[in-house]
């Protein structure tokens, strides 16, 4: 493959995957800058060894959850949070309607998991990934992750104090992508 | 009213800044990475925990013990304020006796950080340590018959070349309650400000700090050298307010004494006296799943001031962090000095006074 062809293939990746990556990424570190660091690291790891990744979404996808973990555990990030016991940032809208409220709401019960317990939450329920694949991309046993969600749904449930259920059947169609 | 999980997901995503990086960013940060894929290194980071879901910043207890007398100073007296039982400050240096308890949906840990001016959990200063003068323009309360102060919790802000680097809300100011036990003796129980706690939920954490058994602070590594000057100043299983992971251990070395006198927090890097900043050296073991860097049993420093060695099953990593007054030889020549004890038993670990 020629170089030019495999920048137009990374190009075009980067062109439909960036902002879902960052989506991804924000929702496991909690902070829109830290999101974007690490996508940028990966997405330039990517680049590098395109020829030799056989699914370049997948292998993005647990590499921008990884770095973003990472991004919480910076010296810097731990010692000023470790003073602060502060969550993430998440600067909220100017806007006072019901529907944004309870975005805010939900946002802000999700930013007060641990990052860890967040990612997996999100690579399951967003991303659909299976507790196996689930486990390989955060390299930890599958019984971490099927514990892990558990703890993330009951975590939800009483800062939201509301019922949180799992659709399946999205759930199924979302890996079927 | 009923959530959907997916559905919790996509709407904690909107709203979204404009992004800051193109796809010609992207492809420029391949490109820079494919001209120096010799020296690459990891993208993620260090060590490390973020704060707990509950996190409360501990009370302390303080004293009136100096650093000049902190070997053998007499137990300090009694906190009968707030606590259901009197608290007594261990007389040994580097032990703990902070109980956990939870209040509500709160919970206080054991003693998790020690140094030779208060104890961490609920942070509870020796007599002398603590300072009230920050929080004297506070809500003036009582606490079980005793004068305190209560300040609510305050948005942050960043201080300037730090906006846009860490997020505004590591600024803010806990929900904190302080009361003074006795005689120039006083207790603070600070809450993280997106707990939300009220000042209700905040004085009934007070109203249950009470003292255990004074135990000595173990950690799992030991060092059998340290470069000249350098003293345990502080040790516990974590670094300061956080809720330390299984087989955390955290070691400061400070180079000078520093007065445990006049704080209104506990004491944080940089180690200012005199106008001048302490040499400080800072060890931390964690898992190594949390961990940035390569890193293996023989030590190496990715980043300047900064050097790695693993346990030798590979899963837990010690970080040395040498705050630029350690040369890297002299850091690798610590961590080649290291002892590891089992971190997933803690029966085997190391009091840390016999650790440095």
């Amino acid at each position: 493959m020629a170089v030019s062809d495999r920048e137009a293939e990374f190009r075009d990746f980067v062109t439909a995957q960036m902002e879902p990556l960052r989506g991804l990424a924000y929702l496991t570190c909690g902070d829109w800058q830290a999101a974007e660091d690490a996508v940028l690291t990966v997405l330039a790891k990517l680049y590098v060894k395109w020829r030799r990744v056989d699914n370049h979404a997948s292998y993005a996808r647990t590499a921008v959850v990884r770095a973003a973990i990472d991004e919480t555990r910076r010296p810097w990030w731990r010692r000023e949070r470790s003073q602060s016991h502060a969550m993430p940032d998440h600067p909220y809208p100017d806007d006072s309607t019901h529907a944004v409220d309870e975005r805010l709401r939900v946002r802000e019960a999700l930013l007060q998991l641990p990052p860890r317990l967040r990612a997996v939450l999100t690579l399951r329920y967003l991303e659909g990934l299976s507790v196996h694949d689930t486990a390989e991309a955060l390299r930890c046993p599958e019984g971490t992750v099927k514990s892990y969600t558990s703890r993330g749904l009951d975590a939800l449930r009483q800062i939201l104090g509301v019922e949180v259920f799992v659709n399946k059947e999205l759930r199924r169609e979302v890996r079927a992508v | 009213m009923k959530y959907e999980l997916s559905d919790m997901l996509e709407a904690g995503k909107e709203n979204a800044p404009p992004p800051r990086y193109s796809v010609d960013d992207a492809v420029a940060a391949g490109r820079k990475r494919q001209r120096r894929r010799t020296v690459l290194t990891g993208a993620g980071s260090a060590a490390v925990v973020v704060a707990v879901a509950t996190a409360i910043a501990v009370p302390q207890i303080v004293t009136d013990k100096g650093p000049a007398t902190q070997g053998n100073a007499a137990p300090a007296a009694a906190s009968k304020a707030a606590a259901p039982a009197p608290f007594a400050y261990p007389a040994d240096n580097f032990t703990g006796n902070i109980t956990g308890f939870k209040s509500g949906d709160l919970t206080v840990t054991d003693t998790v950080h020690v140094t030779p001016g208060y104890q961490v959990a609920v942070v509870v200063y020796r007599k002398g340590v603590y300072d009230p003068k920050k929080i004297k323009t506070a809500e003036q309360v009582t606490v079980d018959g005793h004068a305190g102060y209560f300040q609510k919790s305050l948005p942050g802000k960043a201080p300037e070349g730090l906006k846009g680097k860490i997020p505004a809300s590591a600024f803010d100011t806990p929900a904190s309650l302080a009361w003074q036990y006795d005689d120039n003796a006083w207790a603070v129980v600070s809450v993280a400000a997106r707990v939300k706690a009220t000042q209700q939920e905040v004085a009934a954490i007070a109203a249950k700090v009470t003292a255990g058994a004074a135990k000595p602070v173990t950690v799992d590594f030991k060092l059998s050298y340290v470069p000249k000057g350098y003293e345990l100043a502080a040790a516990g299983p974590s670094s300061v307010l956080n809720s330390p992971l299984e087989g955390e251990s955290y070691v400061r070395l400070l180079k000078g004494d520093f007065p445990y006198r006049g704080l209104t927090a506990p004491a944080q890097d940089p180690f200012v006296v005199n106008d001048k900043q302490l040499p400080v050296v800072q060890l931390t073991l964690y898992p190594k799943w949390n961990g940035k860097y390569r890193s293996a049993t023989t030590p190496s420093c990715p980043e300047p001031g900064l050097c790695y060695r693993t346990t030798d099953n590979g899963k837990y990593e010690l970080e040395l962090s040498g705050g630029g007054f350690l040369s890297d030889p002299e850091m690798i020549k610590m961590l080649n000095s290291v002892t590891f004890a089992d971190p997933s038993d803690p029966g085997t670990w190391f009091k840390a006074t016999d650790a440095v």
